[in-house]
């Protein structure tokens, strides 16, 4: 069963004033009970019910849903947690993008300016706000100005290491052989 | 006895097993209106994740017991793809009780109990039987799952280790500490082969980040109390924490270590960057909030796994430092820890393997 769906059950054995120990509930799903897991399961109650839904849709697990144990008590986050919905993103972007979003309310940015805005690029745009350093860097382009057209210096990130990468148009093996040894012997790339 | 022990420690279990060794003894005594013996596992003991506030009493509720597994232990800087420095450790606990925002302990420890393991003898009868490691330039830490000194008023191990190790003089004992409590092990007579060593920080990060440790100039002066017994010294710049003025704090705080110590006193230095595990981020985030500068680092996967400042920001630092020590004397050995091959290849010109004063700290052990 999904977190949601266990969730779900747990508070109508709640409402029902059921003597079901939640404990017992999670073990027979093969899952241990925590304060941490009830916890989770006290925000996530709170959360609107399209999140939810969207939520078991993709099988957000624990480890997914545990950013919003940073927003004890704050409600700010609904209407963003709506965009995800809504946007129906992966459940890979909705990890990253849940996380950034509770930074970016810690950051005390207003709510109203995180929204998605029906944009497909809510995640990048996210990223830039909350790395402004890296992005920074990232958005330096390169100089191609000693490089002939048919090169190209371009900036890309590979884990910790912002790197360049050398972009070539060519046509067939040939020319991209002699394009190469042109550009070796160029001393700006040297 | 430092008078703030009980304010620290509201619970105290003894399991029964362990009540006549000589570290339960001396909790009885220190915590005689508040320590319990229990049979087994404490009843409230939590197993698996803890939540923010089981962690915080974690900090607050300390277990005596017995450690049944291996103590003796490689760093865990073996990891693939990094450079090693030979470092072995011995835990005796579990826990820590001063709080940095960073501490990898956040992501794993299962437990709600400061454990403290009273078998110390066990400890170093394991030592003693490691016959094929007794020549070889070994290094053993007793700081990486539990401070080496902000208990030991408590427990008096450093008095029993430095003893111990008198009797291994190729071997090296290594005390890691953020605490300034010192003065219960200074008149021990030694082999020589014992390094204090601080993790250290510049005033600002300390006061915003490692809650409830020793301030600046209280491990300075500790470290001094040390120089002058004789005992070898060592300071961690770790992790060091980008910030805006970072550089005026960092040069404050290497200016501080040339002021007051020579190259002679410390045998080697390192320097390390803020890294940690992506499952860490969610309890310290919790713990913490985003005016923790650790928090609002701006980190990225690096190729182990963890979260780290982008390569080239980790190269600016660690430069910056090794710069501001080498100008002040050439003399100064540094090392980086946890780091790829490639990042001491661009800092240093070459592998920890190929610099002269730090070859024998990496040379792979027999």
């Amino acid at each position: 069963m999904e977190l949601v769906q266990l969730m779900r059950a747990c508070e109508s054995l709640n409402q029902l004033k059921s003597k079901w120990d939640p404990a017992l509930l999670f073990q027979l799903q093969g899952r241990q009970w925590s304060e941490r897991l009830s916890d989770l399961c006290h925000q996530l109650q709170n959360t609107p019910q399209t999140f939810q839904e969207w939520a078991r849709l993709k099988q957000m697990d624990v480890k997914d849903l545990q950013p919003l144990l940073s927003l004890k008590g704050r409600v700010r986050i609904d209407p963003l947690l709506e965009d995800i919905a809504q946007l129906k993103v992966s459940r890979t972007e909705g990890k990253q993008i849940l996380d950034l979003l509770v930074d970016l309310i810690l950051m005390e940015n207003q709510t109203e300016s995180l929204r998605a805005q029906d944009n497909p690029n809510w995640l990048k745009v996210l990223k830039q706000k909350r790395y402004p350093m890296s992005h920074a860097q990232e958005k330096h382009t390169p100089s191609n100005k000693n490089l002939p057209r048919y090169a190209q210096i371009v900036n890309f990130r590979q884990g910790d290491r912002l790197l360049k990468k050398l972009q070539i148009t060519y046509s067939d093996s040939q020319d991209l052989k002699d394009k190469l040894n042109r550009l070796s012997s160029q001393e700006s790339l040297t | 006895v430092n008078p703030d022990w009980k304010e620290k420690f509201s619970k105290v279990l003894i399991d029964e097993k362990v009540t006549s060794s000589p570290t339960a003894q001396r909790f009885m005594e220190i915590f005689s209106d508040r320590f319990e013996v229990i049979s087994g596992p404490p009843q409230d003991i939590e197993k698996g994740e803890l939540s923010a506030s089981q962690f915080a009493d974690s900090k607050k509720q300390i277990h005596l017991t017995e450690f049944k597994g291996q103590f003796f232990k490689k760093c865990p800087g073996f990891h693939k793809g990094m450079a090693c420095c030979n470092y072995f450790v011995l835990n005796l606990g579990f826990q820590c009780d001063m709080d940095c925002s960073y501490c990898y302990l956040q992501s794993f420890i299962n437990s709600n109990y400061l454990t403290v393991y009273t078998n110390i003898e066990e400890a170093l009868g394991e030592l003693a039987s490691m016959k094929h490691l007794h020549d070889q330039p070994v290094r053993v830490g007793t700081g990486e799952v539990i401070d080496s000194l902000s208990l030991d008023p408590l427990t008096l191990y450093s008095r029993r280790l430095i003893d111990f190790f008198k009797n291994y003089p190729q071997w090296t004992l290594e005390f890691k500490t953020k605490s300034h409590l010192v003065d219960q092990f200074l008149d021990c007579d030694h082999g020589g082969n014992v390094i204090v060593s601080w993790s250290i920080n510049p005033p600002n990060i300390i006061a915003q980040e490692e809650h409830r440790t020793a301030s600046f100039d209280q491990r300075m002066k500790a470290a001094e109390k040390c120089l002058d017994k004789g005992f070898r010294l060592s300071f961690h710049i770790d992790p060091m924490i980008w910030h805006p003025e970072w550089k005026d704090n960092y040069a404050f705080l290497v200016d501080e270590i040339c002021r007051r110590f020579s190259p002679r006193d410390i045998p080697v230095l390192s320097v390390g960057a803020l890294r940690f595990q992506p499952e860490q981020k969610n309890i310290m985030r919790e713990r913490f909030g985003m005016k923790s500068l650790v928090n609002q680092a701006e980190t990225f996967q690096g190729a182990d796994g963890k979260l780290r400042y982008d390569y080239d920001t980790r190269k600016e630092m660690f430069d910056f430092v090794l710069g501001r020590f080498k100008e002040n004397s050439p003399l100064w050995k540094i090392f980086m820890c946890m780091e790829t091959p490639e990042t001491w290849v661009d800092t240093f010109g070459h592998t920890p393997f190929h610099e002269e004063p730090l070859k024998d700290f990496f040379q792979p052990i027999r």
